[in-house]
């Protein structure tokens, strides 16, 4: 699902990192991606930018989270077709918002 | 391209990890295949000719495997190597057909790739795999509007089961192959400076370029919409996804999935262990056979003793493993086919992370177990450099399968007659090299976190779970064989050589005494293990467990069959060791229990047995090990420091055990 296809649903404005809204989310939830925040002076962080860019975690597209280790991190979650497996960190840089 | 031994014509396979690129290569090249290493790296690529179905093909075409890579900006050694291969290649006055395998199911995050490369002016088709994936689909993906779309041919070369109704492209592939190899390419087009460099790629153009490939995915699926409308034949079944989603919902349940996952890992484990030791024993009776028809064929000379202990053995300690190598392969290969690999990992990423690891290093920690040369072939896929030279620094500590004859023989003289016990202890061995790799870590990773360089090194996991899927267990046998074979080339000549070099120091110089003991006792290792007592004794040895202890370097089990011969134990009429039988090896036990030292006490006791053990448990012995360290991390000072460190603290607690239970047993 992209940003287009999004029109005309309620969409909640609050943009959060995906960590934040992490204790709140059911298994099945939609998130759209805002953004990836990063601090452009660390190679880490422009590291998992690319990363995630890569994995097509792009403004628009919708997240589905799909539940967690035993141990909070890693989490799964399908960006597209693909079901990726994110540790707390890489989630850290996700912004999204929650389909309300 | 540096490769001397390169074919004019070349066809390169790049993809994504996990898109079926390997398992194509397989197809294409009927495993007839070598690794050789990308000059200036580490990093292997596999070469092997292109299989005609026609015979009267003679082009010989050369396809290479190259590091699966997700787009051109590589972020590891592996993904370097592939993006260095194809820049390189393209100098050639024939520049190579590439042909970038995509998973259907993973396309629009795949295609980006292709896209790249056709801007590039490079010479391209698309492999397509997982098509059988593509289930009860009401928008299929159409290949024909694909290929029209991207301007290069698109070609269905999924792996299908036999008696799949579908038909492949394999004879279109063949076809392009053939066409393409007879023309003159054009020249590569020049890039424009932002393009040419990958690291200049902004991340709006990495957007854009999602966003294109986004909409030529869906044209193909409209069309594909179009056909299927028109009554194109689908099979009614339940979809992968949706599959995979009920698998996954037990596989990576929060509580469940990682007791299934113990559940799996104990049935690999013990699979290495028990499936393998009938065929460990057939290759120990073979070669032994082979020893024995030697020595009878000739009268005993020096030639004869070297071609017998020298060489023979020396094969059978790289043979004697490949059993567990092998089977270690296969369930790997079976794990990663079925899709469940990659779930391991991220199962266990949090407490691998907890010690400085990552999810990337549980493959090959596992693969440790058996033998830690492929296990540290293995961690070439780990993609943080942190994490890679952490797993290859610890791997050593892992029990591999050669610490096993010295144990049996260890622990059955601990506890004679006492299977549980030995059993027990066995475990608490194995549990201990974990405990000891994972303490190692720990510090090691604090010690690296002190330094800013490695600090700023990335680690991420962020690992792709692809679909499940039943695994091709033909192609998994084959692989497995060809990867075990891999295993006998590399490391099979540097153990024989040591070996060799071992058995000399063991003859030489006083090779034509008829007495062992005294040949061995006036050897070099012998005469080195005396200059040696002094560091032995503290932990309860004396000469002759030093000469074991210096053997042991060409194997750990080496140990075994020098203390045989030592002790004279069960030898035949020329002193050559037999000590694969059990009844063989409790024999070694009652004389180990005879043997004394200078004051008239015993030599082997409860406390110096623990403190050989607790040597075995954390030294560094295997030289093989050494030198492939020194490969993998690309620095000698990375091994000897591994070398120095783990044997250095292995001697310590060898020397604290003894004399703590030395004293706690004369008190009690």
């Amino acid at each position: 699902m992209t940003a287009d296809s999004l029109i005309g649903q309620e969409i909640s404005q609050e943009i959060k990192k995906l960590s934040d809204f992490l204790p709140l989310l059911k298994k099945g939830e939609e998130l759209i991606v805002h953004g990836i925040a990063v601090d452009e002076s660390l190679d880490v962080d422009r590291a998992i930018e690319g990363r995630l860019l890569d994995f097509g975690f792009l403004p628009g597209e919708t997240a589905v989270y799909r539940g967690r280790s035993i141990w909070g991190s890693p989490i799964w979650l399908e960006i597209g077709e693909t079901k990726i497996a994110l540790r707390s960190q890489e989630v850290d840089h996700l912004l999204v918002r929650r389909l309300a | 391209m540096k490769f001397a031994n390169l074919s004019r014509h070349c066809l390169v396979l790049i993809g994504a990890p996990n898109s079926g690129k390997t398992t194509l290569f397989n197809r294409l090249t009927g495993l007839q295949t070598k690794a050789v290493n990308y000059p200036g790296s580490t990093v292997d690529i596999f070469l092997g000719a292109f299989r005609f179905a026609k015979a009267e093909d003679s082009v010989a075409i050369q396809v290479i495997d190259t590091p699966g890579i997700y787009s051109l900006d590589p972020r590891s050694p592996d993904e370097a190597v592939t993006r260095k291969l194809i820049d390189e290649m393209r100098s050639r006055p024939d520049r190579p057909l590439i042909l970038v395998v995509i998973d259907q199911t993973q396309i629009q995050r795949q295609l980006g790739l292709v896209q790249r490369l056709i801007e590039r002016g490079e010479r391209v088709a698309v492999g397509m795999t997982m098509m059988d994936l593509s289930v009860k689909d009401s928008r299929p993906l159409s290949l024909d509007h694909l290929a029209l779309d991207l301007g290069v041919p698109v070609f269905d070369l999924t792996q299908r089961s036999r008696g799949e109704p579908i038909k492949t492209d394999f004879g279109r592939l063949e076809d392009w192959i053939r066409q393409e190899s007879t023309k003159s390419p054009e020249a590569p087009r020049d890039l424009a400076p932002s393009n040419a460099d990958s690291e200049s790629l902004s991340d709006d153009w990495r957007r854009r370029r999602f966003l294109e490939a986004s909409a030529v995915v869906e044209r193909a699926r409209a069309h594909g919409a179009k056909l299927a409308g028109q009554g194109t034949d689908e099979v009614l079944r339940l979809s992968a996804r949706e599959r995979t989603q009920s698998i996954d919902r037990v596989l990576l349940q929060p509580v469940l999935g990682p007791l299934i996952f113990i559940v799996f890992m104990a049935i690999v484990f013990s699979s290495v262990y028990g499936l393998a030791q009938p065929f460990m024993d057939g290759i120990d009776f073979a070669l032994s056979w082979v020893k024995d028809q030697t020595l009878q064929s000739a009268p005993t000379s020096l030639a004869l003793q070297f071609l017998t202990e020298g060489i023979l053995s020396g094969f059978a300690a790289v043979l004697i493993f490949t059993p567990q190598i092998y089977i270690l392969f296969l369930c790997i290969n079976i794990l990663e086919d079925s899709g469940y690999l990659a779930r391991a990992a991220a199962l266990v990423d949090r407490p691998l992370e907890w010690i400085g690891l990552g999810g990337r290093s549980f493959v090959p920690l596992l693969s440790g177990f058996a033998c830690a040369v492929p296990a540290m072939i293995a961690a070439r896929s780990i993609r943080s450099d942190r994490e890679r030279w952490l797993t290859l620094f610890i791997l050593p500590l892992m029990s591999c399968s050669a610490r096993l004859p010295v144990y049996a023989l260890l622990l059955g003289f601990l506890f004679p007659n006492q299977p549980l016990q030995a059993g027990l202890a066995l475990t608490a061995l194995y549990l201990g090299s974990i405990l000891v790799g994972a303490v190692t870590s720990l510090f090691a990773s604090r010690l690296l976190q002190k330094s800013e360089a490695w600090r700023a090194k990335t680690s991420f996991l962020m690992l792709e779970l692809p679909l499940y899927r039943r695994p091709n267990l033909a192609l998994a046998l084959k692989t497995a064989w060809y990867r075990t074979l891999s295993y006998v080339q590399r490391a099979g000549l540097t153990i024989l050589l040591l070996s060799i070099g071992i058995w000399c120091a063991t003859q030489f110089p006083d090779f034509r005494n008829p007495d062992p003991q005294a040949k061995m006792a006036n050897s070099y290792a012998g005469r080195l293990g005396r200059v040696l007592t002094p560091v032995f004794e503290p932990m309860g040895g004396d000469w002759r467990t030093g000469v074991s202890l210096i053997s042991a370097f060409a194997a750990r089990e080496v140990f075994v069959s020098t203390l045989a011969v030592l002790f004279s134990a069960p030898t035949d009429t020329d002193g050559n060791a037999e000590i694969s039988e059990d009844t063989m090896q409790g024999r070694l036990q009652e004389r180990m229990r005879e043997a004394t030292i200078a004051n008239g006490q015993p030599l082997f006791t409860t406390a110096s047995i623990s403190a050989l053990l607790i040597f075995f448990l954390i030294a560094l012995q295997c030289l093989s090990t050494f030198g492939v360290a020194v490969r993998e991390s690309g620095s000698w000072a990375f091994a000897w420091t591994q070398l120095l460190v783990f044997n250095g603290v292995a001697y310590v607690s060898a020397i604290f055990v003894f004399q703590l239970l030395e004293r706690v047993l004369t008190k009690s």
